[in-house]
């Protein structure tokens, strides 16, 4: 209470031109972007979505219609004991005509006997097996080879689909021929896990759902997640499908993008996935995320960013731009900022805190209030619930993952790290290393 | 030495060796019980199976176990499997006079071992099979060859059985049973649902449409750029140019390796890693899949200690002493003596008659077959039989087995008919609960007069027994 009070007083005694000195990082970037520009354009997609609601009527009855084959496909390694629970929600779906082909990339347990029982029993189609490991762009590439599908909806192993996921994901496609591919959202499967996977949760809710949302109404999505994102075929044929990761979704994305297609994400293709479930995991999943962003959007699509390129597109460039300066600039201006304050007034660190610690709060309150709308009818009791732990955000969002983010992007500039990643099995990630990029 | 030669020329002399001369159908109509080795000439195969099937299917010990020889022979005559010993042409000009004594006179000390054996028939397989085994202290070890059905087969004791279905399986099955054989895994055949054959041809079959017109093809995957096809789609000129990012593959395991192979059905173009297999019977054309076909343990056999004294004593003592438990069971010669004082007093006063019936289980080795784990019951429960049918007064014998004489004192042909009655009613009882195949009975009933002897009396009622 005493801090509150001083933080009031301190706020009074400032005048505002001193108080954006304390606090220009807040208002430059976080409260305009995702504050006032997240409301602005999720405002802009409800009426939107209002107003297209004939026009995705239309493209579901175009959809049914003309029942295109969909191609479902799984890699994964050891991930055996996810696939009944998947196979049981596929099997559901509201759309029937899909094709199940599940790779098992080298797993070393008793994955392969569970995909062959459940292929005998025809819960799912086709299962591939590579008996050595070759990573998860190349299990992808060997489960497109054997598609037939007009459309590939790619899913991760240890995720499962609401019962009509798969044509809320297809009927994008069906709205606007320009479509290359389509992402789904993102809900997290165990939520009250324990506190990692609670605070990854509100996260989901926030950046992943909102934040694609918003990227997707302007045109700069960066990236069709892997866990559930759907394809054209006929576009993943052309540009001859994944290449190596780390950050194969983002790259695949990238790719879709230059061919002048567009990609949108559709909030209401739900797909529950397992979120790391502790600390550790947590730290390391982000690492690896956080790295794979230098590596493709600085170094292998620099060409985005060049004005001289012939298919230079203004939304390519500012999706890049978009996804540099609000991970990497940013990241590295926080800590300037820390700095700045240190240096400026060290007496106020325990105000300046308080005072962004409010500030940080009341914008998750609102990003919360946001996603819980839009949700809509998907939302979840459980998901309501997790209210209790947005105090614990601003710490979370503000200075754990911040700290890894840091970290990740300093690995990766210094020692181009994500090579030895064990993301790719050891005999690609030598390969990949000698090449240019 | 008593060594007979079966073979079309007469020969007497081979080598140094004296031998006698005797055509197959001596063998078979008036077989030498002196001889101590039976050599069969080998110069016309035909005529030599012919020779070892009539010394093999005799039923009188001193024959069917006696060793065979075979001379000009060749190595690869599928005869030699079932002789104690072969000589090849080469070799058959070397034979000498101190050769068979050295070598085959231990089966003969065992065929002396064999009591009383001397005038009585062999006729049932089991016994014989353990005879045999018994007599050469032998494993019995399957063969492989494409003869028989199953692919593996027991040629020494095969030649026992005229016909080739499985009741020498079933007959190995229940000297398992009875622990007089002890096993060892030897080998599991897979056999056809319908003819049990086992040569079966298994085939990769498009899980899709299940044609067997599959080609496969490596996957290739290109780390670089982490394309994966088949290797075809990777071939140019002799190099492996990538299809995805125009690279030469530099070597296997460098850039690029073979993660798995594919198969594709050139019927509906389906791929597919893992074809199903199914099989088609080479025999009946049956197509089965793997896991509906029936398995089958080959087995190595070697007789057990209860089992060498069965081959000595006879099967039939085993079951004896499990219905003696039930009711007195006397040994043949005994009843022989009581059967003719009976006939003595019959003779002396003539005032009162009295009956001999035969009471006999048919099909003996269906009955073998079927018996299994459960002899020791069922031999209890023929005890019972034989125990609530017969009085304390009436005197019972068996002469095999599965054959049953009693005397019935002071029992006219009415009450002999009668008591064989009521033992068939609760015999087929017995049987229905227990067998899966029809088992019949035969019976017959003689009564004593004053103008019989032991032996008219024991001969008419084991000739006169049928069905009736
Ligand atoms: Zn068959
Ligand atoms: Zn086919
Ligand atoms: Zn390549």
């Amino acid at each position: 209470m005493q801090l509150l009070t001083n933080a009031l007083d301190f706020i009074n005694s400032q005048d505002a031109v001193d108080l954006f000195y304390y606090f220009w990082f807040f208002l430059v970037f976080d409260f305009s972007r995702y504050v006032l520009a997240d409301t602005f354009f999720l405002m802009v997609y409800f009426f939107k979505k209002k107003k297209n609601r004939p026009v995705r009527v239309d493209a579901r009855l175009r959809l049914f219609k003309e029942n295109p084959l969909i191609s479902i496909i799984v890699p994964g390694k050891n991930e055996g004991r996810y696939i009944p629970e998947l196979a049981k929600s596929l099997n559901r779906q509201t759309y029937k005509n899909i094709e199940t082909i599940i790779v098992d990339d080298g797993s070393d347990d008793n994955t392969f006997k569970i995909l062959r029982k459940l292929k005998n029993e025809g819960k799912i189609d086709s299962i591939f097996r590579n008996d050595v490991r070759g990573g998860k762009a190349s299990a992808a590439n060997l489960a497109l080879m054997y598609s037939n599908g007009k459309y590939v909806v790619h899913l991760d192993a240890d995720t499962h689909l609401k019962e009509d996921s798969v044509e809320q994901i297809i009927i994008p496609f069906y709205m606007d021929s320009s479509i290359g591919a389509v992402g789904g959202d993102l809900r997290v499967k165990n939520i009250y896990a324990n506190l990692a996977t609670s605070l990854q949760s509100i996260d989901y809710m926030k950046s992943i759902s909102t934040g694609r949302v918003v990227n997707s109404q302007l045109g700069i999505l960066r990236i069709i997640s892997g866990a559930f994102g759907a394809f054209r075929k006929d576009v993943l044929d052309q540009i001859k499908g994944w290449d190596v990761g780390p950050g194969l979704d983002g790259d695949l994305t990238l790719k879709i993008r230059k061919l002048g297609l567009k990609v949108k994400h559709e909030p209401e293709a739900v797909c529950y996935t397992s979120v790391p479930d502790s600390f550790i995991k947590l730290i390391k999943q982000r690492y690896r995320w956080d790295r794979s962003l230098v590596r493709f959007r600085l170094r292998k699509h620099s060409d985005l960013l060049s004005f001289k390129n012939r298919n230079f597109n203004i939304f390519n460039f500012l999706t890049v731009v978009d996804n540099l300066l609000f991970n990497m600039v940013m990241n590295f201006k926080w800590w300037i900022y820390i700095f700045y304050i240190i240096f400026l007034n060290p007496k106020f660190i325990a105000i300046i805190f308080v005072i962004n610690y409010l500030l940080y709060f009341s914008t998750n309150v609102i990003e919360f209030i946001l996603a819980t709308k839009l949700y809509g009818k998907t939302m979840r009791f459980q998901e309501y619930m997790l209210i209790i732990f947005l105090p614990l955000m601003p710490l979370y969002h503000g200075i754990f993952l911040r700290l890894i983010r840091t970290y990740a992007h300093i690995m990766e500039i210094i020692h181009r790290s994500s090579f030895e990643d064990k993301w790719n099995p050891w005999k690609v990630s030598k390969v990949v290393k000698k090449q240019r990029f | 030495m008593n060594i007979f030669i079966i073979d079309e020329k007469k020969i007497t002399q081979i080598g140094e060796l004296s031998v006698v001369s005797i055509s197959l159908k001596e063998i078979k109509d008036n077989p030498p019980l002196e001889s101590e080795i039976f050599i069969v000439n080998c110069e016309n195969k035909k005529y030599a199976k012919a020779a070892c099937e009539a010394i093999r299917r005799d039923t009188n010990p001193a024959i069917y176990l006696k060793p065979i020889i075979l001379i000009n022979s060749n190595e690869n005559f599928t005869i030699n499997n079932i002789a104690d010993g072969y000589f090849t042409i080469e070799q058959t000009d070397a034979l000498n006079n101190s050769f068979f004594p050295a070598s085959y006179g231990s089966i003969n000390q065992r065929i002396e071992e064999i009591q009383g054996f001397k005038g009585v028939k062999d006729t049932n397989i089991a016994l014989k099979v353990l005879r045999y085994i018994m007599t050469r202290k032998m494993s019995l070890t399957p063969f492989r060859g494409s003869g028989n059905r199953f692919g593996l087969y027991y040629p020494n004791i095969d030649i026992f059985m005229r016909s080739k279905d499985e009741t020498i399986y079933n007959t190995l099955d229940f000297l398992e049973d009875q622990n007089l054989l002890s096993q060892e895994f030897y080998e599991k055949v897979h056999l056809c649902i319908h003819c049990n054959s086992s040569f079966l041809n298994f085939m990769e079959v498009c899980p899709h449409c299940g044609s067997a017109d599959l080609e496969d093809d490596d996957l290739v995957h290109h780390f670089d750029c982490a394309h994966v096809a088949p290797a075809k789609n990777f071939k140019q000129n002799g190099s492996l140019i990538c299809p995805k990012c125009d690279k030469e593959l530099k070597g296997l395991g460098v850039d690029y390796d073979k993660p798995a192979t594919v198969f594709r059905c050139n019927s509906c173009r389906h791929t597919s890693q893992n074809p199903d297999i199914s099989t088609t019977c080479f025999h009946c054309s049956t197509v089965t899949e793997p896991e509906d076909l029936q398995k089958r343990k080959i087995k190595k056999y070697s007789i057990t200690a209860l089992g060498e004294n069965a081959a000595i004593h006879g099967i039939d003592q085993m079951f004896i002493q499990i219905l003696d438990e039930k009711i007195k069971i006397l040994p043949y010669q005994a009843f022989k003596i009581l059967l003719s004082s009976e006939i003595e007093r019959i003779r002396r006063y003539d005032i009162s008659k009295s009956s001999v019936i035969l009471f006999q289980i048919t099909q003996s080795e269906q009955f073998y077959a079927q018996l299994g784990k459960r002899t020791r019951q069922i031999f209890s429960e023929i005890g019972d039989i034989l125990n609530s049918v017969l009085r304390t007064c009436d005197i019972t014998t068996t002469i095999n087995e599965v054959t049953f004489i009693s005397l019935l004192p002071e029992t006219d042909s009415t009450g002999a008919d009668v008591a064989l009655r009521r033992l068939k009613e609760k015999f087929s009882v017995l049987i229905e609960s227990n067998f899966e195949k029809q088992i019949e009975i035969n019976t017959s009933s003689i009564s004593l007069n004053k103008d019989q002897d032991v032996e008219s009396v024991l001969t008419g009622v084991i000739e006169n027994a049928t069905a009736n």
